[in-house]
């Protein structure tokens, strides 16, 4: 993780952190990632269609298919709130949010 | 008897005017919980109800209308709620008088109540130490004396911790049994509300009447209190050989280890294996960071909550979060962004989803053997302010109570002594789902033992 991708990170929450901040968790983020890549080695369950597919938070909302985006909002309706909705919001501005 | 109720409310006003200066559990009263208003309140409400002039404090993150529903965060301060959470209509309609609203780590995020953006609450016991988090406010609020109960919330030990550091009684009910309806989502998976009290008895007569279903909760079980089932032959109770073997305080361990002794004179105590014991608090959280990044995104200026102004609604956007949210949150934020993300190059998020599977099927398969299982509430005494600035030293001190977040089983932290430094200790109690009635009566045989 370096400083670009925490920023990319930041965008999508539509967040900015200061330097100390941002220092802090570039630290943590090394070390959480490396002390949770433990959670990798159980095999896994399968018990539901939620497994057949994976989406992460970076990947494009325009660019899913319609079917990806049915499977989204019908199995991770939590994360399909801001997944879908906040990038969405990034190109509005305040004049238009009337 | 009306006397009685009287004077009891006039104690819990007298120690709040007092004390919360100092103690900081009350972050919020409005006029509608003047103390001139209470005789108004005893003669119009139906002296039979249950709660019937008890003084109930109520944790900022669940609604109560009238009242702020700030969640310990500037970027909520201003906001007053327009209705009751289910919770809330259910202690009306039991008679309960709300005290106001108690403090909180911003959006519970937190373990010692020093993320409130409000200042900490402060132990009763000790004025250096912290209370616990993130119901704090409550368990102070309570053991100080400013009122009968509180409710709080319990995402990974949020009230069983508290409730252990101020020496008071809290449970984590079974996930469905009590409504969310009115809480500010933070791991809405995993979150709960559950009751604080200085003794079981008390504790448990809060659970009974906040309990029962609700249809705008989806999680919400079709079941009342009363159609819990009870089982009058326990016999056996689990320890869990990775829970203990963690490394504790001594104080912690003696009582523990007391505990055990007293109760091994009327019950089998049965050593079991939670062999996927380790993957809990990673696992608890990536799933916590990353539904917290997703339910806090509706706190963007816009619909909810206070905002920055700016020409550009992005701006505007990005200002008010990152000024108004406290560091720990944007941290949490973050982190559940990573943890949604590509970037890690491994799927964080359904590992722990799998990690959590695991560890559900194991403590079902554990509840097959024994009754219930015993452990501490938490490793450590309270800590002092400052004392503990990394975040996963911080996060270890919830590192007994997560396996049964996770599960979705209730808990209980009953007081059960002091430390050397006059600081109190809790022990837990895990029952299999829905066990709760007969969970109350082991939790009493407990809070006798610790008066021995």
């Amino acid at each position: 993780m370096d400083r670009a991708s925490l920023r990319h990170l930041c965008d999508l929450c539509a967040l900015e952190l200061n330097q100390e901040e941002e220092e802090s968790l570039l630290g943590d983020l090394l070390r959480i990632a490396h002390e949770f890549e433990v959670l990798s080695e159980l095999p896994p369950i399968q018990d539901s269609e939620n497994t057949q597919r994976v989406f992460f938070r970076d990947d494009h909302p325009q660019e899913l298919s319609e079917e990806d985006r049915q499977i989204l909002i019908k199995n991770f309706p939590i994360q399909s709130e801001s997944y879908l909705l906040m990038p969405a919001l990034d190109e509005t501005d305040a004049s238009s949010d009337t | 008897m009306l006397q009685v109720i009287l004077e009891s409310y006039q104690t819990h006003e007298d120690q709040l005017h007092r004390q919360n200066c100092k103690l900081n559990a009350f972050i919020s009263r409005t006029s509608l919980s003047e103390s001139s208003l209470y005789p108004s309140y005893l003669s119009t409400t139906n002296p039979s109800l249950p709660l019937y002039g008890i003084s109930v404090g109520v944790k900022d993150n669940i609604a109560v209308k009238g009242f702020p529903l700030s969640n310990g965060s500037r970027i909520m301060k201003d906001f007053v709620c327009p209705y009751d959470a289910f919770v809330i209509q259910k202690l009306r309609s039991a008679g309960a008088w709300i005290m106001g609203k108690t403090n909180m780590d911003e959006f519970a995020m937190g373990s010692s109540n020093e993320f409130s953006a409000f200042g900490p609450a402060i132990n009763p016991h000790h004025p250096s130490y912290v209370p616990g988090g993130s119901s704090g406010g409550s368990a102070v609020a309570v053991a100080s004396g400013m009122c009968s109960m509180a409710l709080g919330s319990d995402t990974g030990g949020s009230i069983r911790q508290p409730a252990s550091f101020c020496g008071v009684v809290g449970i984590r009910p079974s996930y469905g049994l009590v409504s969310r309806y009115g809480l500010s989502a933070f791991c809405s998976s995993l979150d709960q509300i559950g009751p604080l009290a200085k003794d079981v008895d008390s504790a448990f007569k809060l659970l009974s009447i906040i309990a029962g279903h609700d249809p705008r909760d989806n999680s919400s079980f079709h079941l009342e209190y009363e159609q819990l089932p009870e089982n009058s032959n326990v016999t056996t109770f689990g320890i869990i050989k990775e829970l203990d073997q963690i490394p504790m305080k001594d104080d912690v361990r003696n009582a523990y280890e007391f505990l055990k002794q007293q109760l091994s004179k009327e019950f089998q105590l049965k050593e079991l294996s939670l062999s996927h014991f380790k993957y809990a608090l990673p696992a608890y959280h990536v799933i916590c960071d990353a539904e917290a990044s997703s339910n806090l995104a509706r706190y963007a200026g816009t619909h909810l909550g206070d905002r920055v102004n700016s020409t550009h609604y992005q701006s505007m956007l990005k200002q008010s979060r990152s000024l108004l949210l406290g560091t720990e949150v944007k941290r949490r934020i973050i982190l559940g962004a990573y943890f949604l993300s590509s970037q890690g190059g491994q799927d964080f998020y359904h590992h722990a989803i799998n990690a959590q599977k695991h560890i559900r099927i194991e403590m079902e398969r554990i509840f097959e053997k024994v009754s219930f299982v015993l452990s501490p509430t938490t490793p450590d005494t309270a800590f002092r302010f400052g004392g503990k600035k990394d975040p996963v030293a911080m996060y270890y001190s919830d590192i007994c109570t997560i396996p049964s977040s996770l599960a979705g089983l209730p808990s209980i932290s009953i007081p059960f002594g002091k430390s050397r430094e006059g600081l109190p200790l809790g022990m837990q109690i895990i029952g299999a789902r829905f066990s709760e009635k007969t969970l109350h009566r082991l939790a009493k045989k407990i809070e006798e033992l610790s008066l021995v």
